[in-house]
């Protein structure tokens, strides 16, 4: 995903530079975590599962009115929401919904939004949303090395693996569908990833695509095999069905179909007011990634001293 | 001695700014109009403001404000339950510095300045200027119905790149509003809303719910953070018709204050134009 901040900014001696706007790097997202309670939301599925379009899914719904039964209280990433947004409106002159593929490689990029309930029966609450790529979660699954490496994994307090519907709307691809979503859920329990204080959400994405009953059948089964299988390795493990941006929006299958409970158990169940670097020591450090958050950690103590 | 106050008005071009500023100025000089704020005394340069007055009254559309022609203005006003005088500073800033605010991620120091130190806020929306988002998802049961086109190339139009002036108008105005707030230190503010051009609105519907139902994400911003930022609702039309096709008729009127409707959050309608800046002095006082 292309971020505004690698361009470089044309600027005059007397303008002031503002907020970018974009998606916030992990060091950017301490002002966040470390004022305000805040959940950490971890998005991972196979390439073209539709994670950035989660993400943007909300977005759109939000510019309707209140979503699940919260408003939109700000974004410290309108600008990096708004380009999430761009594919899917005919402004691109797309003709079908599209995303930009997150990149492999490229550093990882928190969305931001602020909500508060509907009611205004209390304060906003802070949520923090990342995906990891779609190759990245091949890399993981394949090997315990590259799992165990990979710490946001520990921090996060809700982790969303999508399962692609378009995948298991064809025969010749759910059973892989379904033996990927289990072996990457394997792989992160043996890495000693679900630590009693995760929560998971397994989805099956472009549900609106899963149209014979066989295949309503096979993701059913799917789904509560899962729930045997995991639900007493992790604090808490929701299945459901979500078409974020269905293709065609209908009475029964409206934008953000499937979305409101994830998105009402991410706000109402905020995590500690993390910060990223939290339980870190060169101990357990296991990839540079968690270096650095210790390293930020370290500096911004020695700066407050 | 004169209290100082700074109100700063925003807004994305074309969306009625200098005409408010014109009709504003125009009912405290001319006395026309039982105002709640009245013109204390001349004092300063007014030719900026008289400039605008009279092409208001002549009926004439503004000039653009650019950027680099950019005035603030000051009047010397007193009001019912306000201090003596109070001297309100309004930058006229141009809808393009807040274009380049969302588009570029840039603002002059002097414009970045003058936001950090408002006390009250007055931004505009221009009905017919609400750029909305529409998804293809929305579309295309409409494409469906309407059947296949022979004509259709099967591989669609080329695909434009995102664009951020292109951004649907109430995500831009939020994003302001946040770097106002940022600007300001996060101190609470007053936001009058302005919907402008009021006269074209169909049905009786108020200022308040009008934003509700076209501005959505605003609405839900503003009720959200309620606690930085307190926010009212006005449907102002300081036109009067629309330029240059009803000039004519506007300029035949025996007071130009007669094309001044404002609407209220209350439901009420007054010619009084002052009412959303007495509004915002009033927070002041408080």
């Amino acid at each position: 995903m292309s971020e505004a901040k690698t361009e470089k900014l044309v600027t005059e001696p007397q303008d002031v530079i503002l907020h970018s706007g974009e998606a916030l790097t992990i060091a950017e997202s301490r002002d966040i975590t470390r004022a305000r309670e805040t959940s950490l939301v971890v998005v991972a599925g196979s390439p073209g599962s539709g994670k950035t379009t989660l993400v943007a899914s909300l977005f759109h719904c939000f510019q309707r009115g209140p979503f699940a039964g919260f408003m939109f209280a700000g974004s410290d990433t309108c600008v990096g929401l708004d380009r999430r947004c761009f594919l899917g409106r005919t402004i691109s002159r797309g003709i079908a919904p599209d995303m930009e593929r997150t990149k492999v490689g490229t550093e990882q990029r928190l969305i931001h939004f602020r909500v508060r309930p509907e009611d205004l029966s209390s304060k906003s609450k802070d949520i923090l949303i990342t995906d990891i790529s779609g190759e990245e979660y091949e890399e993981i699954r394949h090997s315990m090395d590259e799992c165990r490496k990979f710490g946001l994994f520990r921090r996060a307090d809700h982790l969303v693996i999508l399962v692609d519907g378009e995948r298991i709307a064809n025969p010749g691809q759910k059973h892989a569908a379904k033996v990927e979503a289990e072996q990457f859920m394997g792989f992160l329990s043996d890495a000693g990833h679900f630590d009693g204080r995760c929560n998971v959400h397994l989805l099956i994405a472009k549900c609106d695509l899963i149209t014979e009953d066989s295949a309503k059948r096979f993701a059913q089964r799917m789904k509560e095999e899962i729930v045997r299988r995991f639900s007493d390795k992790v604090a808490s493990l929701s299945v459901g069905d979500i078409a974020a941006r269905p293709l065609r929006e209908t009475p029964t299958v409206a934008l953000g179909h499937g979305l409101s409970e994830p998105f009402v158990s991410w706000s109402e169940r905020p995590g500690e007011t993390i910060d990223l670097t939290n339980q870190l020591s060169m101990a357990n450090c296991h990839s540079e990634f968690d270096r650095m958050l210790l390293r930020q950690g370290v500096s911004a103590a020695e700066d407050s001293e | 001695m004169s209290t100082k106050r700074e109100h700063v008005l925003i807004g994305l071009p074309e969306t009625g700014k200098t005409t408010f500023l014109a009709a504003l100025w125009h009912v405290l000089c001319s006395d026309d109009v039982d105002a709640h704020l009245t013109l204390q005394r001349f004092h300063d340069d007014h030719e900026y403001l008289n400039a605008i007055r009279e092409r208001w009254v002549n009926a004439e559309i503004q000039v653009r404000t650019v950027p680099s022609a950019e005035a603030q203005v000051s009047m010397i006003l007193s009001g019912e339950n306000l201090e003596d005088e109070i001297e309100v500073c309004i930058p006229d800033l141009s809808g393009e510095s807040y274009e380049s605010a969302w588009g570029d991620r840039k603002i002059n120091r002097e414009r970045s300045e003058a936001l950090g130190r408002a006390e009250g806020i007055l931004l505009f929306v221009n009905p017919d200027r609400v750029a909305k988002e529409v998804l293809i998802s929305e579309t295309a049961t409409v494409v469906d119905e309407l059947g296949d086109d022979d004509d259709t190339d099967e591989d669609g139009p080329e695909l434009t790149e995102w664009d951020a002036h292109k951004a649907p108008t109430q995500i831009q105005l939020v994003d302001l509003l946040q770097c106002v707030l940022r600007l300001n230190e996060n101190r609470p503010l007053r936001v009058g809303v302005i919907v402008s051009a009021w006269d074209r609105i169909d049905g009786e519907i108020t200022p308040a719910d009008w934003v509700k139902r076209e501005l959505p994400l605003l609405w839900q911003f503003l009720c959200c953070n309620d606690d930085s930022l307190q926010a009212g609702y006005f449907g102002v039309s300081a036109q009067g018709g629309h330029l240059p096709d009803d000039a004519d008729k506007l300029r035949k009127l025996d007071s130009p204050t007669e094309r001044i409707n404002l609407a209220c959050e209350d439901g009420t309608t007054t010619n009084d134009i002052t009412t959303p800046l007495r509004w915002l002095m009033m927070a002041s006082e408080e």
